[in-house]
C-alpha cells in the first residue's frame, strides 16, 4: 500500500507542478547569488547538486538557503514523466504523439544531465607562431606533478583542486610519495619578505623560504579568476623535507628528486591535453575605424596530429569554429595588451546533438498529436 | 498490466534514484597520463610567452651567444677568469601578473638566504629602467649563483627583463659590460629583422634522426644551428649545417633571402621563389631546393644548395655552403643524406 501511495504522488500533476515552481525559485536564488558568488560557483552549489546549502544576501544580510538542488529536481521531474506516462497514457497508438512529445522532454533532461557531466569548456591562448597541445580551464586548478626523469616523455599526476583543502593528505600509485595539503587560499598574492634572514618566508623549501602568502577575497565576476596557493609537504621515499609553496605565480619549475626519480610541481590551471597541436600562424584583430570596438577576429592555424599524419591550415573566425577530435575551437577573445595573440574557446560537449533531437520529437510529437485529435474532430463533425 | 506498470515503474525510480547518488556524490579523481617531453612543447605560461622579438646590442668580447630557447629571446655565457662563468638572459613578459616585488622574489629565493639588495636607475636603450643587485654570501650550494643584476623597463606593454648571474667576483667585474650593454639594448620584432636567422628550437635533434656521411667531419654548432658538419677535399671544402625551427620558422622567402645575403646576392620577390626554388617530395614531406652561387666576404666564388622541409610543427632547414667544386662534388650526398632524414 505503501507503494502505492509513492506511485500516486510520483505520478501526479501536483508534484509535476510543485517541480517547476521550486525550479523558477531555485533560478532566482540562483540569481541572486551569483552577485556575490560568480557564475562558477553558484553552478555548482545550486544547479549541479541535489540539496543546495548556501546563502544569499539581501539587503546587507546573508541568508542561509537549505534547497531541492538542480539535479534533485530534474531526477523527480524526470521520474515523474515517465511513471505518469506509464500509469495515465500506457502505450496507446492513438497516443502516439503524446508519447514521441513526452519522449522528447525525457531526451531534454537526459541530454541536459549528460551535458552538465560531459561538457567541457576551455580556453587556448596562443602567441603567432606558438604550437600547443593543450588547453586550460576557465576556472578549475590542478596541483601539478610531473616526473620529467623518464627519457622519452614526462608523466603528470594531475590533482584535482576538489581535494586541495587544509590538512588532506593525498595518495596515489602513480606518486612515490604521499602530498599533505598544510594550507590551500583559493585565491591570493604573493609578497616577498623585506628582511628574509629575520623573518621566516611561507615554506621553509624552494622559491616559498622568501615570500609570504597574503590571501584574498574570492573574486566572482567572470572576466577575472582566483590565483590560489598553497602549503604543502612531501612525505616519504625519501622526498625533500620540509615544506613547499606552490602558487599561480610560480612559473618556474620546482624541482625534486624522490627516490631516483625527478619529479616538478605546478599549481596551475587544470589543463586538458590533446593528442595534435594547433599552431597560431596569424591573428588578425579588425576594430571599427578610430573606436577601439572590435569589428573582427581571425586565426589562420595550423593543426598536425603527428598520429594521423594529418596538417592542414584551417581559418578560425566568428561563427566559422574548427571542429576537430570531438572538440570545437570558437574565436574566442585576444590579449587587449598584444595583438599578436588569439585566445581560442575550446569545447568539448559529446551532448551537443541532445536538444536538437528533443525538440525535433517533441515538434513531431505535437504535430502528430494534433493531426490525430483532428482527424477524431473531422470524423466527429461528419457524423454530425 | 497494472502490476506490470507498477513493477517498470518501481525499477525505474530506483535507477533512477541511484544515478542521481552517484552524480551527486561523484568524487574528481587523480589523472595520471603521460605526454611529450616538456621541452618538446611551448609549455611556458601565457605571460611568458614571447619569442618574437630580437635584442641587439654592444655584446662584451667575452660573452658568448646561445641559441635563445623558452621565454628566453636571447643568452649569453659570460666567460670570467679562472675558467669563471656566468650567464645573461633577456626576458621578455607579457601581461604581467604579478608585481615587480613578486618577480624579485623569486631571484631572491635563488640565491638562498641573507639576500642583500640595491637598486639604482639605469638606461636600456632609450628608456629609462631599474637595476637591482641581489647577493648573498650563503648560497644554498657552491656552484649555484651567489650574485645577480636585473634590469627591468616597461616598453610598450611589455616587461623586460635583462639578468646577469654568476658569482660574486665575476658579476663585479661584469656590471660595467653589463651596464654598457643594457644601455646599447635594440630591442626590435621579428618583421623588423626578418633578414635574421629566426629563433632555434629548443628540441634538439636526436643522432637518430640521421646517418652521416662517413666523410662528414664534425663541427662545434653554432649559433642557431643545430649541429654542423665539414666535409673537405684536399683545398676545396664545404659546411653542412641543420637547423630545426618551430612553425615556419620565419618564413620561406625570408630564409631563402637571407640565405642569398650570405653569398652577396641581392634579394627576390615572391614572384621569383617559383623560380629558384626546385619542389621536391621527402616521403609525405613537400620541400624545397635552391642551388646559388654567389661570393664570400673574402670576393671569392661561393655555392650554396639549401633543403627546406616543413615537417609537422617544425621547418627544417639543411644548408651546404663552400666552394664551387666541393659543394658539387657534395650536393648528391647532401640531397641523399636529406632524403633518409628521420623527420
Amino acid at each position: 500500500m505503501l507503494t502505492e501511495k509513492i506511485i500516486d504522488a510520483l505520478t501526479s500533476i501536483r508534484l509535476t507542478v510543485i517541480c517547476l515552481a521550486l525550479a523558477m525559485v531555485l533560478v532566482f536564488l540562483g540569481t541572486l547569488a551569483q552577485v556575490d558568488k560568480g557564475i562558477f560557483i553558484v553552478q555548482k552549489e545550486f544547479f549541479q547538486s541535489l540539496i543546495v546549502f548556501s546563502d544569499i544576501r539581501i539587503l546587507n544580510h546573508k541568508i542561509p538557503i537549505i534547497f531541492p538542488g538542480g539535479y534533485l529536481i530534474g531526477l523527480v521531474l524526470l521520474v515523474n514523466l515517465i511513471a505518469s506516462h506509464f500509469k495515465r497514457f500506457g502505450l496507446l497508438p492513438q497516443k502516439i504523439g503524446l508519447l514521441l512529445t513526452h519522449f522528447g522532454l525525457l531526451v531534454l533532461l537526459v541530454g541536459q544531465l549528460m551535458i552538465d557531466q560531459l561538457h567541457i569548456e576551455s580556453n587556448m591562448r596562443l602567441v603567432e607562431g606558438e604550437s600547443k597541445n593543450y588547453s586550460e580551464s576557465y576556472s578549475r586548478c590542478e596541483l601539478a606533478f610531473v616526473k620529467v626523469s623518464d627519457p622519452d616523455s614526462d608523466t603528470v599526476v594531475s590533482i584535482p583542486e576538489s581535494q586541495l583543502y587544509k590538512g588532506n593528505v593525498i595518495r596515489h600509485p602513480a606518486l612515490p610519495f604521499e602530498v599533505k595539503i598544510n594550507e590551500y587560499y583559493e585565491n591570493s598574492r604573493l609578497e616577498n619578505l623585506p628582511n628574509p634572514s629575520s623573518e621566516k618566508g611561507a615554506a621553509t623549501l624552494g622559491i616559498g623560504r622568501t615570500v609570504r602568502v597574503n590571501p584574498q577575497p574570492l573574486v566572482t565576476t567572470s572576466d577575472q579568476r582566483n590565483a590560489p596557493s598553497a602549503i604543502i609537504e612531501l612525505l616519504g621515499n625519501n622526498a625533500p623535507q620540509g615544506s613547499w609553496l606552490v602558487s599561480f605565480f610560480i612559473d618556474d619549475a620546482q624541482t625534486f628528486a624522490a627516490g631516483n626519480e625527478q619529479w616538478q610541481m605546478f599549481l596551475r590551471p587544470e589543463r586538458y591535453y590533446k593528442p595534435y597541436f594547433i599552431t597560431l600562424l596569424d591573428f588578425t584583430h579588425e576594430k571599427y575605424p578610430g573606436t577601439d570596438i572590435p569589428k573582427n577576429f581571425s586565426s589562420r592555424v595550423k593543426l598536425t596530429n603527428p598520429h594521423t599524419k594529418e596538417e592542414r591550415e584551417v581559418l578560425i573566425y566568428m561563427n566559422n569554429p574548427l571542429r576537430y577530435g570531438g572538440e570545437t575551437y570558437y574565436q574566442g577573445s585576444f590579449d587587449p595588451n598584444d595583438d599578436r595573440v588569439s585566445i581560442l574557446q575550446v569545447v568539448k560537449n559529446p551532448a551537443w546533438t541532445t536538444p536538437y533531437i528533443a525538440c525535433a520529437l517533441a515538434g513531431l510529437g505535437m504535430v502528430m498529436h494534433f493531426i490525430l485529435n483532428l482527424g477524431t474532430f473531422v470524423r466527429e463533425q461528419k457524423q454530425k | 498490466m497494472n502490476k506490470a506498470i507498477h513493477k517498470i515503474a518501481r525499477v525505474g525510480i530506483l535507477l533512477l534514484f541511484a544515478a542521481a547518488v552517484l552524480i551527486g556524490c561523484g568524487k574528481e579523481e587523480i589523472k595520471v597520463y603521460r605526454i611529450p617531453k616538456e621541452s618538446v612543447q611551448t609549455p611556458a605560461m601565457p605571460h611568458q610567452q614571447a619569442p618574437q622579438w630580437k635584442v641587439l646590442g654592444d655584446v662584451p668580447q667575452n660573452w658568448e651567444e646561445k641559441p635563445a630557447s623558452g621565454m628566453r629571446v636571447a643568452q649569453y655565457l659570460v666567460k670570467g677568469k679562472n675558467g669563471a662563468q656566468g650567464e645573461v638572459a633577456v626576458m621578455p613578459m607579457v601581461g604581467l601578473k604579478a608585481t615587480k616585488d613578486e618577480i624579485l622574489a623569486i631571484w631572491r629565493g635563488q640565491l638562498g638566504n641573507n639576500v642583500v639588495q640595491k637598486s639604482e636607475q639605469v638606461k636600456i636603450g632609450a628608456d629609462e629602467g631599474e637595476l637591482f643587485d641581489l647577493s648573498t654570501e650563503q648560497p644554498p650550494n657552491s656552484e649555484l649563483p651567489s650574485r645577480i643584476l636585473v634590469a627591468m623597463v616597461l616598453k610598450n606593454n611589455i616587461n623586460w627583463f635583462f639578468r646577469i648571474s654568476g658569482a660574486s667576483n665575476l658579476i663585479e667585474e661584469s656590471k660595467a659590460d653589463f651596464i654598457n650593454y643594457l644601455k646599447s639594448v635594440k630591442i626590435t620584432s621579428a618583421d623588423q629583422t626578418s633578414q635574421q636567422p629566426p629563433t632555434v628550437s629548443p628540441t634538439p635533434i636526436k643522432p637518430s634522426d640521421f646517418k652521416v656521411p662517413d666523410d662528414w667531419k664534425p663541427l662545434p654548432p653554432a649559433p642557431m644551428t643545430l649541429t654542423r658538419y665539414e666535409v673537405s677535399d684536399g683545398s676545396n671544402s664545404a659546411v653542412i649545417s641543420i637547423s630545426k625551427l618551430d612553425g615556419d620558422g620565419g618564413g620561406l622567402l625570408p630564409n631563402i633571402n637571407r640565405w642569398r645575403g650570405q653569398i652577396n646576392l641581392q634579394n627576390i620577390s615572391a614572384d621569383e621563389l617559383d623560380r629558384v626554388a626546385e619542389k621536391i617530395t621527402l616521403g609525405n614531406l613537400n620541400a624545397v631546393v635552391v642551388d646559388f652561387t654567389g661570393t664570400n666576404k673574402t670576393g671569392e666564388q661561393t655555392r650554396m644548395v639549401g633543403i627546406i622541409a616543413p615537417a609537422g610543427s617544425f621547418t627544417y632547414f639543411f644548408k651546404m655552403t663552400g666552394q664551387k667544386e666541393a659543394v658539387e662534388k657534395h650536393k648528391s650526398a647532401l640531397v641523399n643524406f636529406v632524403k633518409n632524414f628521420k623527420f
